[in-house]
């Protein structure tokens, strides 16, 4: 499997998307600037409808900018086609999304098989065993034969993990994972990320969640269709004087 | 109730779906023309007899083990009688045919000869006459009658010439009336005499006092022609009786057609399968809209719309479907043999038709809109479950009712196919094969010179010599003859002696000097007839390839041996080419006597049952057919009808007619097929597409290339049609293995099948195209807006 080696996954330059609406162009982002590093763990916030769902499409290949440069591992992607950047979304993007997005006619095991069936050259056998592996990563290695209608809404979210990592991506993608969760599930998909994080696994996810959200190494704000505030971790905490850090990883708060 | 607004919002909101319309309307008017063509066929034999007596009257005589149809000669009508049991008693000939003069306008018609008795036992009344009989004169029907208003406005007590002798017109036949094959004309048959071999195949209908009587009746006809011993062709009487007239129509009409109107109804069902697909892709692709109305209040929705959509294309389809209904009719209708036709009436959907029809089409759009209705109310409740689940999950998979019903139509339209293909190889194998005779600058010309002027065999040769010996001497003429066949007919037929024993019934012509060059006929050995082949020399004879292979002939300087009594034996003089003669291609063997030699008894059966022709070969032979000989044959024989010149390569041709109708019903029979399959197949993949929008466009955010998604729902199409197609073949190699339907011919069942699952796979691809390329151009971002 190539692996990316270049420090900086996903650059931003000037980055503008602007969709049609009526006569006038609607401008949802409009001057974006923003590096994603390898190993980095990043949340996306911002107040509904600024764009941050637009913005992940980009980063995650599945839609082009109207404007600015955009660098997947320092390769300029917004003039690639939709067949070539498919094939870079297969290789290189894990997608969790708020609705988990599982097909029902499938099995557990042949959602997750999915993005390694569009991918050349990789055996039947090789995929059963990445399989096996991304469900045992998430704790679901004993729910392979069962079809999503059969599992919580916790249970196929950490399924939807699992099929983002089977393909062994350079960088996982999360739009609201823990959105249509309640607390306890939500943290448990968020734990599992900060493990995933820990094995060096580069992440950009978008939150409303400012708890979850604090779980990252950097948070990104949006506003207006740009980047107004962009703080790290450290920086948060030496601010921090109220209880947003107040609960701990993996234990549920009431 | 405010329906009527809301009515034209409806019809406004499918005025922006023309293609919807478009489609759903065409393939049901397809669906309505196949079961209009099917039904009225039916109707068309099914109409009751034309004779209000039918009930009761029975035909009687001998028959053969294969024919339900009875033959009387007079010495059998007259020792059966007239019982008690017998109300009214009649007979008719063979019909033959005529010249027919009225005014200045000469025809050649078919007429039949009866008896008093006949339209009587019958129950049949003639319009127009005083005494409700014909007397001396003649009854048209009344197509002829039509033809001859145009001359004369008023047709009864027309006096008209027939064969030479003035008759008049005392009556007109009802619209509906037939005997089993159409005339122009009934004419009265002089009381019997005996007169000719014909009088052995004539037509007798009995009236019984009840139909209880048929057993008692048989039995004496039986009894009658046993006493009278076996007929001079040494015919089983073991066969004789009386059979009910209306077992005769029955006998021969119902089964096959049932099973064409069924093809008909199923092509509808069909058809309103197509609709309800359409119905649901088209509310499928509004499904949101319907669910915030129903969110508001209108519970009935999904019904509603769905019935607005299907009484929108029933109206447009049927109106649609009526006229190509009517067109399919006059397709259809050369293929039923004229014996299955009971009725004389002209064949159109009358309102009985139209009424079944419409019930039928009625019943099945109100199941093809409760079907998408309740589709997509399914798919509302579906999407309603999983929302208060919390993550909606996708469902992808068709409805098998959706997918059995495409490999139902796939199926269906396969083993039609296969048969459109079994229709054409055989037709291109027929062309493929040779005429046999030179079909290049020859005509042929029908005339039919009368009993009553013509009455000895002598004053036909003298007639025939006359005009023959004129013709030839035109320039461009090169050959010019007589015949009573054309080489590819099958019209007469007599029974010639085996060499190892027994007879067989092989086409029998007379040819005069000239004939068999002017046909083009190839000689292989020997020579043709000539001048020299007179009355009082030997007889001589030709034959075929296939006579001399079947019956075992030396060939030249053989006899071929007629099989009647006292019949003469004839030298066989030539042997020439096979003939193309049926749909098979296969050769039959002939036999082709001098005109001046043949036994006058059999010459007078032949030439009323039949016409004559004049064969006429070289470049100018059109011409002179056209411009010439009217006038050598006025002058010759001032009232002899002519038809119109018919080139050889028609002639050629016309064995092929079956099998070219073949290609045509079945052309459009499964081109019908195959476009409602490809209609269906779109439908279905164009809504599943439509409902599973998301599920593509999440595939495609996961690293599908459209390339890989448009393979991906061709892959499915192609799972259900596949199966589909292999069905089809399967029920075809069934049905062959049965001899149901045509009969492949040897050695093309691959190249047949392949061809079928061929324009199956083509039709396959072009319906799903659409859908296909549609789920290619899905957007990825989609995914991420899913909800
Ligand atoms: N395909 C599109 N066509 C037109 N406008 C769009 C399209 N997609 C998004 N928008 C607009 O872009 C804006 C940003 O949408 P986006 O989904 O990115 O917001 P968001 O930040 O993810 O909001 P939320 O937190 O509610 O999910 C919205 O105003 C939306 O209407
Ligand atoms: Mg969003």
């Amino acid at each position: 499997m190539q692996c990316f080696t270049h420090p900086t996954i996903i650059e931003m330059r000037g980055v503008g998307k602007a969709f049609p609406a009526g006569s006038a162009d609607c401008h949802v982002l409009t001057d974006i600037h923003l590096n994603v590093r390898q190993g980095e763990f990043v949340s996306v916030a911002g107040p509904s409808g600024c764009g941050k769902t637009t913005l992940l499409s980009l980063m995650g290949l599945l839609d082009v900018p109207t404007k600015g440069e955009l660098r997947f591992a320092g390769q300029p992607v917004q003039h690639l086609g939709r067949a070539q950047r498919a094939i870079l979304r297969n290789r290189h993007i894990g997608f969790v999304f708020q609705a988990s997005n599982l097909i029902e006619d499938l099995s557990v095991a042949e959602n997750v098989a999915l993005p390694l069936s569009f991918r050349k050259g990789i055996s039947r056998h090789e995929s059963r065993r990445r399989v096996r592996d991304a469900l045992a990563g998430v704790g679901m290695a004993h729910r392979m034969r069962y079809y999503p209608s059969q599992l919580s809404g916790g249970q196929k979210q950490r399924v939807a993990v699992a099929r983002a990592l089977a393909g062994n991506p350079t960088i996982l993608l999360a739009d609201e994972p823990t959105g249509n969760l309640d607390l306890r599930n939500g943290e448990a998909v968020m734990s599992l990320f900060s493990r995933l994080h820990a094995e060096g696994r580069t992440i950009c996810m978008v939150t409303h969640d400012e708890r979850f959200g604090a779980m990252a190494e950097r948070t990104v704000r949006l506003l207006d269709g740009h980047v107004v505030d962009e703080s790290t971790h450290q920086q948060r905490l030496a601010e921090s004087e109220s209880g947003l850090d107040q609960y701990s990883l993996g234990e549920p708060v009431q | 109730m405010k329906w009527r607004p809301q009515a034209s919002r409806d019809a406004h909101a499918l005025a922006r779906w023309p293609a919807f319309m478009l489609l759903a309307s065409g393939t049901l008017s397809l669906g309505v023309a196949a079961a209009i063509g099917g039904v009225t066929l039916l109707d068309a034999v099914l109409q009751p007899p034309p004779w209000p007596n039918h009930e009761r009257v029975a035909i009687y005589g001998r028959r053969t083990p294969d024919d339900p149809m009875r033959a009387m000669s007079p010495q059998l009508y007259d020792a059966v009688g007239q019982p008690a049991m017998v109300l009214s008693r009649g007979i008719a000939r063979i019909p033959e045919t005529v010249n027919v003069v009225a005014g200045r306008h000469t025809e050649i018609l078919r007429a039949q000869r009866v008896d008093t008795g006949f339209l009587h036992t019958l129950g049949v009344a003639p319009s127009g006459t005083t005494d409700g009989g014909m007397g001396h004169g003649a009854l048209v029907s009344e197509a002829l009658r039509a033809r001859l208003a145009d001359i004369a406005p008023q047709v009864v007590g027309q006096t008209i010439v027939v064969d030479g002798s003035n008759v008049e017109i005392r009556g007109v036949l009802p619209a509906e009336y037939r005997f089993f094959s159409d005339v122009d004309l009934l004419l009265s048959l002089d009381p019997l005499n005996g007169s000719t071999a014909l009088d052995g195949n004539m037509t007798a209908v009995a009236l019984l006092s009840s139909a209880s009587d048929i057993r008692p009746f048989s039995a004496r006809v039986l009894r009658a022609a046993r006493d009278i011993g076996p007929d001079p062709h040494g015919e089983d009487v073991r066969w004789s009786g009386a059979t009910p007239i209306d077992d005769l129509v029955a006998y021969r009409a119902r089964a096959p057609l049932w099973g064409f109107a069924l093809s008909g109804v199923l092509v509808l069902a069909v058809a309103g399968m197509n609709v309800s697909q359409l119905i649901s892709t088209r509310m499928f692709a509004r499904i949101d809209e319907t669910a915030v109305k129903m969110v508001f209040g209108a519970r009935w929705e999904p019904w509603r719309s769905a019935g607005f959509d299907a009484l929108a294309v029933g109206v447009l389809g049927f109106a649609v479907g009526l006229p190509g209904g009517t067109a399919l009719v006059r397709l259809f209708k050369p293929f039923i043999p004229p014996a299955w036709l009971v009725s004389a009436a002209p064949m159109a959907p009358g309102w009985r038709v139209l009424s079944v029809v419409a019930a039928m089409t009625f019943v099945v759009l109100v199941l093809a809109a409760v079907i998408g209705a309740a589709r997509v109310m399914g798919r509302l409740r579906h999407r309603e479950r999983t929302m208060m689940s919390g993550a909606p999950a996708m469902r992808v998979t068709t409805g098998w009712t959706a997918s059995a019903l495409v490999l139902a139509q796939v199926a269906l339209a396969t083993l039609l196919v296969s048969y459109g293909m079994i229709a054409v190889s055989r037709a291109w194998l027929l062309a493929g094969t040779s005429p046999g005779f030179d079909t290049a600058d020859g005509v042929v010309v029908e005339l039919h010179p009368p009993m009553g002027a013509y009455p000895e065999l002598s004053s036909v040769v003298r007639l025939a010599d006359a005009i023959r010996s004129t013709v030839s001497a035109l320039p461009g003429v090169e050959a010019v003859g007589w015949s009573s066949d054309v080489p590819t007919g099958r019209g007469f037929r007599m029974p010639f002696l085996r060499r190892g024993g027994g007879s067989r019934f092989i086409p029998f012509a007379v040819v005069s000097p000239g004939g068999i060059e002017a046909m083009g006929l190839r000689l292989l050995a020997g020579r043709t007839v000539v001048e020299s082949d007179g009355s009082d020399a030997h007889p001589v004879a030709m034959v075929n390839e296939a006579y001399v292979r079947a019956f075992g002939s030396r060939g030249i300087g053989g006899f071929v041996r007629p099989a009647g009594r006292g019949a003469r034996e004839a030298r066989i003089v030539g042997i020439v080419g096979n003939t193309r003669r049926d749909a098979k291609g296969a050769a039959a063997p002939a036999v082709y006597v001098p005109l001046a030699q043949v036994d006058p008894h059999v010459f007078a059966l032949m030439r009323q049952l039949q016409p004559l022709f004049v064969a006429i070969r070289g470049p100018a032979a059109a011409t002179v057919a056209s411009d010439a000989l009217p006038s050598i044959v006025g002058e010759a024989a001032p009232s002899l009808a002519l038809s119109p010149p018919v080139p050889l390569e028609r002639i050629a041709d016309a064995p092929l007619a079956g099998a070219h109708r073949d290609v045509a019903l079945f052309a459009t029979l499964s081109g019908v097929a195959v476009s409602l399959t490809a209609a269906g197949q779109y439908a279905m993949h164009s809504v599943e597409v439509a409902a599973s929008r998301y599920a593509l466009s999440l595939r495609m955010a996961l690293g599908a290339t459209p390339g890989q998604l448009l393979a991906h729902v061709v892959r499915k199409a192609f799972r259900v049609a596949l199966s589909g197609i292999v069905l089809g073949l399967f029920g075809t190699c069934v049905m062959q293995h049965f001899s149901l339907g045509m009969v492949m011919p040897a050695g093309t069942a691959i190249g047949v099948s392949m061809a079928a699952a061929l324009v199956m796979v083509f039709g396959t691809l072009v319906a799903v195209a659409a859908p296909a390329s549609h789920a290619a151009a899905l957007e990825p971002w989609r995914v991420l807006r899913s909800d």
